[in-house]
């Protein structure tokens, strides 16, 4: 422990001007909030602007929006900076200063030396975090954050880019085990957190190549939008791992890294990962005898690489595809309808019995009224097709019907959501994919299938060139509660995704 | 092989890609509570092979072990005995000497104050307040010997540990190396001075380009090497003159002196020159310097002859 203790020594100035550093810039967006936020709620910004930030076109007057923008955005990039500073430093730092000659003398194991500097850094990192949730809370009360923002989500905020932060200090503890000196370490890693960031903004900002932020750790730490969004369990274990293996290289690095020469060193960090620690033995050699070849040969060192990169190429495909195959939405409000059915008058002439009223329920083949035949004087049935209630009556007894007239309006049984969807998701959409309803007034939902899409777009005179089209969706509402009737809105979620 | 040897080496190799080739095939042996001197030129590989036992670096081929623990499989165990004096000593700069002195004893969990450290700074004249970046090179030198004597280690590593110190100190420096060996301690360290060598070792081993071209017990060496001997004579001896003498051999002559190697014993070589008029004669006994040019120069001279096989000295 006392490298560990030496190291955070060496590292409290740094631990506090960053700290520092970040509580000031936190107070002051915090003091700046109130007066911006009533000028910044009537600009409109670009979606892609916004969307690049993380904000999801939220408007920047929600305290949500503007912290994430101005803050969090950005954040990870100066802790990122302190945690290249920091593992850089850790390693390669004392080679290229001279110290390490003389601390690896001491009888310390190489893996002792790098949890040690490892755990110093963490609880560093951990220090200006800590630091910065008190400029959070110290400024907290100048400014009306509303009930959607509270202190509790801007520090969780800011202690949620830890991981981040260790998936960095991962990669600078490895640079500085293979690279020739603590610059091009620094340079490295500082390039992969760069790209990690560009690749996550630019997916959320250019629509066709939203996929790439799927090989970003950054979208994965979720710290874009982390106020509004939250944090998902699954994408801190991808980052989670990807950092635990990486930390594993960085260790197989350092018990292999050879001191005092200034070359690249990653053909020697995998033939020792893995069969490092169990050499450790105390037993002297001298019962060993012989000269020994310590090292894996060249076969097994390529064995070894193939199978590494193949498991991080199979969790990265299985993560691909388990976030991409995530069951997707589509949202929109649809309304409660139903079919109609028009009965026809069979014939001309009186009608002599009335035998419905409006509003009474019939089913198929019921006769609904006799009409006198002014022809042949013979009494004709009007009889329905459909079944269901009667809305329109036109017919009354003694009044003259012509024939082909409508005479009765039946409502049908076949109660559905008729909901509008965009030509951009009909594509998806399929019979039988599972739909969950929602009736506000009635404090009611359930999930149903759909039964129907249409294969041709609804007739609207009044679209425009570059509207979107709409084509109904019919979700059957069958034995649904008997409050639901004709008219009702609905907010309907499709689950295009799910097999039918 | 045994437990009297506080370093041991076997074929020990360090190559670098393909073709460089640091350290080739060394066998070396060190006599526990010796004083051990490693000659060589800058470059020779005294220094890699000093990292190979304290595993900074691996070897290619062959092992090391100090005590008897491998330097690279014990490694830990094996510097837990050793005591490290780097040939360019640096150290955490905002450190005073006894911060330091206390960060080394910690991570070897012993006590940082004993005796022999407050005898060291007063012999080697050393300010342990003082923070080391304020300490002249000399003076960081001197932290490093403290240092690398703190555990009182049962075999000390000395890369070139009189660099930058001033005579006065240098002499210090080697009194110090030798009370340790007077303790039944081991002293290995490194040099390109010969004069400090010749001072302190009980042995010597010499390493150029990366081979041991020789590997030997200075004081026997001293007594049973061939010594020069020089007459100016007063008359000019018939060639072939000073041809079948027991234990001495006529050399050549060199600004009108006869030079005769004599190896084993003075009598021939007198009494056959008893012969002529001897104006003087002048006899010297071999410096570490003889020995370590006509190694030198043999060795250049096998490299040129695209010899490839080392001089391998055995202890």
């Amino acid at each position: 422990m006392v490298l560990l203790s030496q190291m955070l020594y060496r590292l409290r100035m740094q631990v506090l001007w960053y700290g520092v550093g970040l509580a000031f810039w936190a107070g002051l967006e915090m003091l700046l909030f109130p007066s911006v936020a009533s000028s910044l709620g009537d600009l409109d910004y670009p979606e892609e602007i916004l969307n690049a930030f993380g904000t999801g076109g939220i408007s920047m007057s929600d305290p949500r929006a503007f912290f994430t923008a101005e803050f969090f955005s950005l954040g990870p990039l100066v802790l990122g900076a302190f945690a290249i500073f920091a593992s850089t430093g850790a390693l390669a730092g004392e080679e290229g200063s001279g110290t390490m000659e003389m601390l690896a003398s001491l009888p310390v194991a190489r893996s002792s030396m790098f949890f040690q500097k490892l755990g110093a850094i963490l609880v560093a990192m951990l220090g200006v975090i800590v630091i910065t949730s008190v400029g959070w809370t110290l400024t907290m009360p100048f400014a009306d954050l509303g009930r959607e923002l509270t202190n509790l989500m801007l520090v969780g905020a800011t202690l949620a880019q830890l991981p981040f932060t260790a998936f960095i200090i991962a990669t600078g503890l490895f640079f500085g085990a293979v690279a020739p000196s603590r610059s091009t370490a620094a340079a490295c890693t500082g390039a992969i957190m760069v790209v990690a960031y560009l690749v996550v903004a630019i997916a959320s900002a250019v629509e066709s190549v939203s996929d790439i932020k799927y090989a970003s750790p950054y979208y994965y730490s979720d710290l874009q939008g982390v106020l509004i969004d939250g944090i998902k369990i699954e994408h801190q274990l991808v980052l989670g791992s990807v950092t635990a293996i990486i930390g594993l290289l960085a260790l197989g690095a350092f018990e292999a890294r050879e001191f005092g020469g200034e070359r690249w060193q990653f053909s020697a960090a995998l033939p020792r990962f893995g069969g490092a620690e169990m050499s450790h033995g105390t037993a002297p050699i001298a019962a060993a005898g012989g000269i020994s070849r310590r090292r894996s040969g060249g076969t097994v060192r390529v064995v070894v690489l193939i199978v590494l990169l193949a498991v991080v190429a199979a969790g990265g495909y299985a993560t691909y595809s388990y976030v991409s195959t995530r069951p997707a939405v589509v949202s929109l409000t649809g309304r409660v309808d139903a079919s109609r059915a028009t009965v026809l008058a069979p014939a001309s002439g009186l009608v002599s019995v009335l035998a419905v009223a409006e509003g009474q329920h019939v089913k198929q083949g019921d006769v609904l009224a006799w009409i006198e035949n002014s022809v042949d004087g013979g009494l004709v049935p009007v009889i329905t097709a459909s079944a269901g209630r009667i809305t329109t009556l036109e017919l009354r007894e003694g009044q003259f019907a012509l024939v082909g007239m409508q005479a009765v309006v039946i409502q049908e049984l076949d109660l559905h959501v008729l909901l509008e969807v965009d030509e951009d998701d009909i594509g998806r959409v399929a019979v039988g994919q599972p739909v969950e309803l929602s009736f506000a007034s009635l404090a009611l939902e359930f999930t149903v299938p759909v039964g129907s899409v249409a294969s041709n777009p609804t007739a609207n005179p009044a679209l425009r060139t570059g509207q979107a089209r709409k084509y109904e969706v019919k979700v059957p509402l069958a034995g649904a509660d008997p409050r639901i009737i004709v008219g009702l809105p609905a907010d309907a979620r499709i689950h295009v995704a799910a097999r039918p | 092989m045994g437990s009297d040897q506080a370093i041991l080496a076997e074929h020990l190799g360090k190559q670098y890609g393909r073709s460089v080739r640091a350290l080739i095939d060394v066998d070396l042996g060190v006599p526990a509570g010796t004083i051990f001197g490693l000659l060589g030129q800058n470059g020779a590989g005294k220094t890699t092979l000093i990292r190979i036992l304290l595993d900074m670096i691996r070897p290619t081929t062959g092992r090391a072990a100090i005590l008897g623990y491998d330097c690279q499989a014990d490694g830990v165990e094996a510097r837990a005995h050793v005591g490290y004096l780097p040939s360019d000593a640096r150290f955490y700069a905002y450190m005073t000497g006894r911060d330091m002195f206390t960060f080394v004893a910690g991570v070897r969990g012993i006590q940082p104050d004993g005796p022999h450290v407050a005898s060291l700074l007063e012999r080697l004249e050393l300010d342990p307040d003082r923070r080391i970046h304020t300490l002249s090179r000399g003076n960081q030198q001197k932290v490093g010997l403290i240092a690398a004597l703190l555990s009182r280690p049962e075999v000390v590593i000395l890369d070139e540990p009189t660099a930058g110190l001033d005579p006065l100190m240098q002499d210090v420096v080697l009194d110090i190396v030798r009370e340790v060996a007077a303790e039944g301690r081991t002293v290995f360290f490194s040099s390109h001075i010969l004069s400090e060598v010749e001072r302190v070792c009980d042995h010597v081993a010499v390493l150029r380009a990366g081979q041991l071209v020789g590997s030997f017990d200075l004081a026997e060496q001293r007594r049973i090497a061939a010594r020069h001997v020089t007459a100016r004579l007063g008359d000019t001896p018939a060639p072939g003159a000073f041809e079948d003498m027991d234990g001495a051999r006529f050399l050549r002559v060199e600004g009108g002196r006869h030079v005769f190697e004599v190896a084993n014993g003075f009598d021939a070589l007198v009494k056959r020159l008893a012969r002529y008029h001897v104006i003087d004669i002048d006899a010297h006994e071999p410096t570490l310097e003889d020995f370590f040019l006509s190694l030198y120069t043999q060795g250049e001279a096998e490299a040129g002859a695209q010899v490839a096989t080392g001089t391998a000295g055995g202890a």
